[in-house]
C-alpha cells in the first residue's frame, strides 16, 4: 500500500474519527467545530480528502474507518510531511523568512556560524 | 485619464529621487537601527501615494513635474526634466518625432499618452489580481488551520509561518514545528503584530501596484520587506541572550530550508540572505545612542531635501517679453522676440499656445504681445516657454498708422463719447469730402466751431472713429457748408438720403436714415394750404398711432376724430448688424379731439393734450410703433419728462399752452375737411356771436370778453377764419363791429404764427376800423413780396402770405 501521508492537523482529525466511529458526518461536524473551530464545509472537504487517500469511508452520512489507529501507525511513518498548497506565499504577507533553497553548503555554513557564535 | 497618468508619472519620478537617495543612505545606515531605514521607505512611500507635496528651498528634486499636461496636449512635445541636458537631449528628438500635425487636433504624442495611460492600467489591474488570488487561496488553505494558543493556528499546508488578516490577524504555524524552533519564531511574529507590518507591507504592495512601471519602486519594495524583516529580528533579539540567538538563527535556518524548489514568486530574486540575517542576529549590538541620534538626523535631512518640491512659486520669476506674431495658428501663435530681449538668443521663433490670450482682440500677424512667463525655455524648434503666467496684446497691426493721426489730429482723440459724436462733413469739391469731429452735446454748434475744425479725409475719419468705443448710431454725421469752400451743396442735397448714406459708407459706419435736426423747439408752421398738409411717411405713422391709442370707448358719440402732434425731437438709431431696421423716437405734443359736427361748427366732445414720446421700428414695411410712452399723472408727470425726454427738450416737454393753439388748429382743420364743413357758414355765425350781445357797448374788447368761447372757436379756425375775413375785407366795406373783431381775430392769428403785428399809422381823422387795417395790412404785404422770396414769406409772415395767396399774387 503507497504510504498515505498526514499532517498533523489531519491527524488530529483522523483521531476524532477513530476515537468516536461510527459517527455521521452531521455529529463528526459539530466535533471538529468544538475541537478544532472547523466550519462545515472545512470539514467535509478534509473528510472527503481522507476518504480518497483510502483512510475512512462515508455510507450514506455514516464515517467509518477502512484502516484502524494502530495500523495506520503501525505502517505509516510518524514524520509528517508538509503537504503541498497551490502558489506560493504572497509577497505581501508578513513572515518569518522567504521559502528559499539552500544548498548543503550553505546550511553546513550557518550551521557553523551558528555553533562558533560567542567564542 | 491620460492627465491622471501623467500625474502618477510625475510623482513617480520625482521619488525616484528620494529612493535613490534612501538607497544611499540605508547604505551608510548599516549600523544604526533598521526601524530608521523603514521609516525612510514610510516617506518614500507617501511621496509616491500623495500627489501633493510642500515646496522647499532645500529641495535637491529636479522637477516635481517632467510631463506637463500641456505641452503634451497642444504644443511640441517637451519635457521640462528639471535638468538641461535632459531636456536639450530629447526634447529636439521630441519635436521631431511628435510634431503636432495642423490638420488633427490633437498631437500624436498625446495619443501616445493615451495609450500608454490604458497599459499603465492594465498592469495595475493585473498585479491587483494577482494579489487577490494568491491572498484568497492562502485564505482557503488556512481554513484547516487548528488553533494553538491565543491568535496562534497550527495548519498542515504552511510550509512558513506568516500573519494573514488586516483587523483581526492570526498567526499561523507549520503544523510540524518543533517546539524549540517555535518560541522565535512567536516573538518574531508578534513583534511583526506590534510594529503593524501586516498592514504596511500590503500598502507598500498597494502602491507598487500603481507604480509598476518603476523599477525603483520594486527596489524600493523589495528593500523594504527585507528591513522589516531584520527590524523584527532587532526588537526580538533586543532583549535575548547569547543561547536565544542561537536559538532563533536556528529557526530562521528551518524555516528557511524547503524540500522544495521555489515556485515563482515575483519578489523572490535578491532577498536576503538566511546566512546575512544569521550574521545579524549573531552579531547583533544595541547601537551606540548617537548613531541613532545621526540616524534620525539623516532621515529627516532626506525627508526635507526629497521629499519636497522645488520651488516654483508664483513668481518664482518672472521674465516679460514683448514679441511681434508671425503667424496665426488654429490654437497656437508663432512669436518672434523684440530686437533686443534675451530671449532672441535662446530662438527666434516661438511656439505659443493662443489658449492663454483672451479671445478679442483676435490676434493678427503683426501684433505685439506681452509675454510674462516663469524664465524657462524649452529647447525645442520652434522653442516654448517653460509655464506662461499670462499673455496679452499690446498693440495692433495697424497701429502705426493711429499713432500718427494722433500726431496730426491730435484734438479729435480727446474727445468724449458720452453723448455720442458729431462728425461735421462739408465738401471742398465735387469729390472732394472732408471731416471733422466734435464730441456730442445738445446744442447746436457754432460756425467759428465749425469753421475752427481740421478737415481729415474719409480714411482719416475712418480710422479715427474706429479708435473709439463708440457704437455707430452714436456718431451722428451733419454736412454743413464751409464758407471757405467754392462748392456749394444744396439744402436739397444734402436732403437725400442717398447723400448721407454714401457719407456713412464712406466713413465705415453704417448707414442710417437721416432726420432734421430739430433741437431747437419751433412749432410747426400750420400750413397756409387749405388742403390737408401732405405728410410723411413718419408724421402719417405717427398720426396713425395717436388716433389708434387714444380711440375712444365710446365711438358712437363723436363724429370725427383727429389729432395733432408737434414734435420737439426725433432720434432715430441705426440698424443692428445684420438687420435694416432703424429705430426711432419721435418726442412732442399729442393733442387728439373728438369732435360732433353741428350747424354751429365743432363740439368738442373728448380728447386729450399730452406729451408723449413715441418709438418705432422703421424697417422696408414701414413704421412699426413700439411704444407708445405718456407721463403718469400728478407728481410724476414732471419727473417722467424729465426723465423720458431728452434734457434739451424737458422744459417745452411741460410746457402744453406753448402749442396748443396751432395744435388745435391743425386738427380743426382737419375735421372740418374730413366733415366737409362748411367755415364760412360756421365762421360767420360765431361773429355773429360775438357781436350780439352786449350791444350796449362801443368797444370791441367788450364783445369779445362777453364772448370767449365763440372768440377761441374763430382762433381754432385759424386759417378759415383768415380766408373768410380776407374775403370780406376784400369786398370792402368792413367798418362796423364786426370788422373790429375780424380785425383783431386776424392780427392774433396772424401774430399766433410768429408774424410781426402790423406797424402802421393809424387815420387821422376817423376811428380805426377794420377795413381800415385790412388796407394797410394788403399794402404791407404786397411789399414784403417784393422784399423777400416766397419761402421766406411763407415762414416770416404767414398771414401775409396766404392773403398773398388768396389774392394770387404768389
Amino acid at each position: 500500500m503507497a504510504e498515505i501521508q498526514l499532517g498533523a492537523v489531519e491527524a488530529r482529525f483522523a483521531d476524532i474519527i477513530w476515537e468516536r466511529e461510527p459517527v455521521t458526518s452531521a455529529e463528526l461536524t459539530k466535533l471538529a467545530a468544538a475541537k478544532l473551530t472547523w466550519k462545515r464545509t472545512t470539514t467535509h472537504t478534509v473528510l472527503h480528502r481522507l476518504c480518497d487517500k483510502g483512510l475512512f469511508q462515508n455510507n450514506n452520512g455514516t464515517v467509518t474507518s477502512l484502516i484502524s489507529r494502530q495500523e495506520f501507525y503501525a505502517r505509516h511513518s510518524k514524520k509528517y510531511v508538509d503537504e503541498t498548497f497551490a502558489g506560493s506565499l504572497p509577497a505581501f504577507l508578513a513572515a518569518f523568512t522567504r521559502e528559499k533553497k539552500l544548498t548543503a553548503e550553505e546550511i553546513t555554513e550557518i550551521r557553523e556560524l551558528i555553533d562558533k557564535a560567542g567564542e | 485619464m491620460s492627465n491622471l497618468f501623467l500625474k502618477i508619472l510625475n510623482m513617480s519620478i520625482a521619488a525616484g529621487w528620494l529612493i535613490l537617495a534612501v538607497v544611499l543612505l540605508r547604505f551608510l545606515l548599516k549600523k544604526a537601527p533598521r526601524w530608521i531605514t523603514v521609516f525612510l521607505w514610510g516617506i518614500a512611500a507617501l511621496r509616491l501615494a500623495v500627489p501633493f507635496s510642500f515646496e522647499s528651498a532645500w529641495s535637491l528634486i529636479p522637477s516635481a513635474e517632467t510631463f506637463q499636461a500641456h505641452n503634451i496636449q497642444y504644443e511640441t512635445p517637451a519635457v521640462s526634466s528639471g535638468i538641461p541636458a535632459v531636456n536639450n537631449a530629447v526634447n529636439p528628438l521630441l519635436g521631431e518625432m511628435f510634431a503636432p500635425n495642423p490638420a488633427a487636433s490633437v498631437s500624436p504624442l498625446y495619443v501616445w499618452t493615451f495609450v500608454l495611460s490604458v497599459i499603465w492600467l492594465m498592469g495595475m489591474a493585473i498585479l491587483l489580481l494577482y494579489a487577490v488570488i494568491s491572498y484568497w487561496q492562502v485564505h482557503r488553505s488556512v481554513s484547516e488551520g487548528v488553533p494553538y494558543e491565543g491568535n496562534i493556528f497550527l495548519c498542515d499546508q504552511v510550509k512558513s509561518p506568516f500573519i494573514l488578516g488586516l483587523v483581526r490577524p492570526k498567526i499561523y504555524l507549520p503544523s510540524n514545528m518543533n517546539a524549540v524552533t517555535m518560541e522565535p519564531v512567536i516573538a518574531h511574529e508578534k513583534a511583526h503584530l506590534a510594529r503593524r507590518d501586516h498592514w504596511w507591507k500590503p500598502l507598500g504592495f498597494l502602491i507598487l501596484t500603481v507604480h509598476w512601471f518603476n523599477p525603483l519602486c520594486w527596489i524600493a519594495y523589495v528593500l523594504l520587506c527585507r528591513d522589516i524583516e531584520m527590524a523584527c529580528d532587532e526588537k526580538v533579539i533586543r532583549q535575548i541572550d547569547l543561547a536565544g540567538k542561537k536559538q532563533y538563527s536556528m529557526a530562521l535556518l528551518e524555516c528557511s530550508t524547503g524540500r522544495r524548489p521555489v515556485t515563482i514568486c515575483p519578489l523572490a530574486f535578491g532577498e536576503i540572505g538566511v546566512k546575512e540575517r544569521v550574521k545579524n542576529v549573531l552579531h547583533y549590538k544595541k547601537p551606540a545612542f548617537w548613531i541613532i541620534a545621526g540616524g534620525v538626523i539623516a532621515c529627516l535631512m532626506v525627508a526635507v531635501c526629497f521629499a519636497t518640491n522645488p520651488k516654483q512659486g508664483v513668481p518664482r520669476e518672472q521674465h516679460i517679453l514683448q514679441a511681434r506674431i508671425t503667424e496665426v495658428k488654429e490654437n497656437a501663435l508663432l512669436v518672434t522676440p523684440a530686437e533686443g530681449s534675451l530671449e532672441l538668443s535662446s530662438s527666434d521663433l516661438f511656439h505659443v499656445s493662443a489658449a492663454n490670450l483672451p479671445p478679442s482682440p483676435e490676434p493678427q500677424v503683426g501684433d505685439i504681445l506681452e509675454i510674462t512667463y516663469d524664465g524657462s525655455i524649452l529647447e525645442s524648434y520652434p522653442a516654448q516657454f517653460g509655464t506662461i503666467y499670462s499673455m496679452r496684446v499690446i498693440s495692433q497691426a495697424d497701429s502705426l498708422e493711429i499713432d500718427g493721426l494722433r500726431d496730426k489730429y491730435p484734438e479729435y482723440f480727446a474727445l468724449g463719447t458720452f453723448k455720442g459724436l458729431e462728425v461735421y462733413v462739408w465738401q471742398m469739391a465735387e469729390n472732394d469730402y472732408r471731416f471733422g469731429l466734435m464730441q456730442g452735446t445738445n446744442r447746436e454748434k457754432t460756425l467759428e466751431e465749425k469753421m475752427a475744425l481740421q478737415g481729415a479725409t474719409a480714411e482719416e475719419m475712418a480710422l479715427i472713429l474706429s479708435t473709439f468705443d463708440i457704437e455707430d448710431n452714436d456718431i451722428f454725421v451733419i454736412p454743413w457748408q464751409n464758407p471757405i469752400s467754392s462748392y456749394m451743396v444744396t439744402e436739397e442735397q444734402v436732403k437725400n438720403p442717398e447723400y448721407i448714406n454714401n457719407i456713412y459708407a464712406m466713413l465705415g459706419l453704417e448707414s442710417i436714415l437721416v432726420e432734421p435736426d430739430t433741437s431747437t423747439a419751433a412749432p410747426i408752421t400750420v400750413e397756409p394750404d387749405t388742403s390737408a398738409p401732405a405728410l410723411s411717411d413718419e408724421q402719417a405713422a405717427v398720426h396713425q398711432a395717436i388716433m389708434a391709442h387714444n380711440k375712444s370707448s365710446n365711438p358712437q358719440e363723436y363724429d370725427t376724430a383727429c389729432c395733432s402732434f408737434i414734435a420737439l425731437e426725433t432720434l432715430s438709431g441705426t440698424p443692428l448688424a445684420g438687420s435694416s431696421t432703424h429705430k426711432i423716437t419721435c418726442y412732442g405734443w399729442a393733442l387728439y379731439e373728438e369732435y360732433k359736427v353741428t350747424d354751429t361748427g365743432l363740439e368738442t366732445v373728448g380728447g386729450s393734450h399730452v406729451p408723449v414720446a413715441l418709438s418705432f421700428d422703421l424697417d422696408q414695411g414701414g413704421y412699426t410703433l413700439t411704444e407708445y410712452w405718456e407721463p403718469r399723472d400728478g407728481s410724476y408727470y414732471a419727473q417722467d419728462i424729465r426723465e423720458k425726454f431728452p434734457a434739451h427738450i424737458a422744459e417745452d416737454g411741460m410746457d402744453s399752452q406753448k402749442f396748443l393753439l396751432p395744435q388745435k388748429q391743425a386738427c380743426y382743420a382737419q375735421a372740418a375737411a374730413a366733415a366737409g364743413l362748411d367755415t364760412n357758414k360756421v365762421i360767420g355765425t360765431l361773429i355773429e356771436t360775438i357781436c350780439s350781445s352786449p350791444a350796449l357797448s362801443s368797444n370791441p374788447g367788450d364783445y369779445i370778453r362777453e364772448h370767449p368761447l365763440a372768440y377761441r372757436e374763430l382762433m381754432y379756425y385759424g386759417q378759415y377764419t383768415l380766408n373768410y375775413c380776407f374775403a370780406r375785407f376784400e369786398a370792402g366795406g368792413e367798418t362796423g363791429l364786426d370788422g373790429h373783431i375780424m380785425m383783431q381775430a386776424c392780427e392774433e392769428i396772424a401774430s399766433g404764427w410768429g408774424e410781426e403785428p402790423l406797424v402802421f399809422s393809424p387815420p387821422m381823422n376817423e376811428a380805426l376800423t377794420g377795413q381800415f387795417w385790412y388796407d394797410a395790412f394788403k399794402n404791407n404785404a404786397l411789399n414784403l413780396m417784393a422784399q423777400y422770396t416766397e419761402m421766406e414769406l411763407a415762414e416770416r409772415c404767414p398771414g401775409s402770405y396766404l392773403l398773398l395767396r388768396m389774392l394770387g399774387e404768389v
